[in-house]
């Protein structure tokens, strides 16, 4: 797997190999950094090799080229450390008898850069060094440093930290106007693609890429308006063929004011729906408003 | 944020879990770890299941795992045929091209900034699927 991946490295960023997959949608997208882990190596073979250091200070590798970062930082969200919360999830290997105890305290893992594409220091210090991991880093790659790209994003970020701002555990609908306003914004930069002076392959990995990030915003907004959308199919499992029920319920946990609610339905690609009978209701349930509920049949088959 | 972290290993628990924890819990970073395979030839401590079936449950195993790292899982298509001792067995089976194909399609649709290759595909790697 170590080998085909350096190879992939490569050949990621290049549209003329394996081009076939645009036809998934995916687009030539060149990663800028590459390193690989160096935590199975060093430590005295005869006793156990790596397994007795890891974690631990390896002065072999305490040198330029490879990144040192220490996962037993406190995180203050979680009361625990990054290694702590990592180990509680690697238990969730059963089937391979993983049993860590987590405990607080330093933990080290090392990375050897291998290749980068960006400049960097010898001895970096973090795994985005030289690299912009914020929004406006897609104005650096594929959008070649896009004067409009860079603009519109900041203003994106400008939007975000306002947000942040204003945010609440207790009532976070005040953030949601700021986010609606980066969605608004996000989708006008997805519009306005067409016209920039950039290569026809960045256009397509922005535009691919801004599209997951759309779903992220709209993901938070909702959040934040207590809108939450149910989705459901009357039975767990359909058989190819099968007509089934399809209910669809948008919950407006905040009351919020909706002036219009519309229910697309998104298949697969090779299914056919062959009717839909939709069926529109309004419910108001004594205290809380729920805004629609919708119910469709659909007949569907998969090719 | 647009950073994101491409971690690709081979099996469900080969990851480097401190990293995905400690990029998306505390940078705010997509942190995806992509596995080759399911795991299916790996052992069972804890129930009857093999090949398939356990595959299934290891996919459910590291989807836990995700869910409290912060972290998201994709897998590739390929088959865990159980211990290999080199590396010539997993790519006379998979296939050199496909695999470079599904890694470069992972890429591709995940769009990292950063990839970290948890093997470097030497004989310290202890395991041909490495």
């Amino acid at each position: 797997m170590g080998k085909a991946t350096y190879a992939a490295f490569d050949a990621a960023g290049d549209p003329d190999q394996f081009s076939e997959l645009e036809k998934q949608g995916l687009f030539a997208w060149q990663p800028r950094k590459y390193y690989h882990s160096e935590n199975n190596s060093g430590g005295d073979l005869k006793a156990g090799g790596a397994v007795n250091i890891f974690g631990r200070i390896n002065r072999e590798f305490e040198r330029d080229g490879i990144l040192r970062i220490n996962t037993g930082e406190f995180d203050p969200i979680a009361g625990c450390t990054f290694q702590e919360q990592a180990w509680l999830a690697y238990n969730k290997n059963q089937t391979q008898s993983m049993g860590l105890a987590p405990k607080p305290g330093d933990f080290f893992y090392y990375f050897s850069l291998y290749k980068s594409l960006v400049s960097v220091p010898d001895r970096e210090t973090q795994m985005f060094d030289g690299l912009d991991p914020t929004l406006t880093g897609l104005a650096d790659y594929p959008a070649n440093g896009s004067f409009f790209l860079r603009r519109k994003l900041d203003q994106v970020k400008e939007c975000v930290n306002q947000a942040i701002q204003e945010f609440r555990t207790d009532n976070p609908v005040s953030a949601s106007k700021p986010l609606l306003e980066s969605l608004s914004i996000l989708h006008e930069i997805r519009s306005g693609l067409e016209k920039e002076d950039l290569e026809s392959i960045a256009k397509k990995a922005i535009d691919f890429y801004l599209a997951g990030k759309i779903k992220d915003f709209e993901k938070v907004a909702a959040q934040c308006l207590g809108l939450r959308l149910e989705c459901l199919a009357d039975t767990a499992r359909i058989t190819p063929g099968q007509p089934f029920r399809l209910s669809s319920k948008l919950w407006n946990h905040r009351d919020i004011q909706i002036h219009d609610a519309i229910f697309k339905i998104g298949c697969p690609g090779g299914w056919k729906i062959h009717s839909i009978q939709p069926r529109f209701r309004t419910q108001i349930k004594k205290a809380n408003l729920i805004k629609q509920l919708q119910t469709k049949f659909l007949r569907l088959h998969i090719l | 944020m647009t950073g994101t972290v491409l971690h690709i290993g081979a099996h469900p628990d080969d990851e480097d879990i401190g990293l995905l924890s400690y990029m998306s819990h505390k940078f705010g970073v997509r942190a995806v770890y992509w596995s080759a395979t399911r795991g299916e030839g790996g052992q069972n401590r804890i129930g009857p299941y093999k090949g398939e079936s356990l595959g299934v449950f290891r996919t459910w195993e590291s989807l836990a795992s995700r869910a409290l790292d912060g972290g998201e899982s994709l897998y590739g298509p390929f088959i865990d045929f159980g211990y290999s001792k080199n590396g010539e067995e997993s790519l006379s089976k998979w296939g050199s091209k496909e695999m470079v194909k599904k890694i470069v399609r992972a890429i591709r649709m995940v769009q990292p900034q950063i990839i970290v290759s948890r093997w470097k595909g030497i004989s310290d790697d202890f395991h041909g699927h490495h």
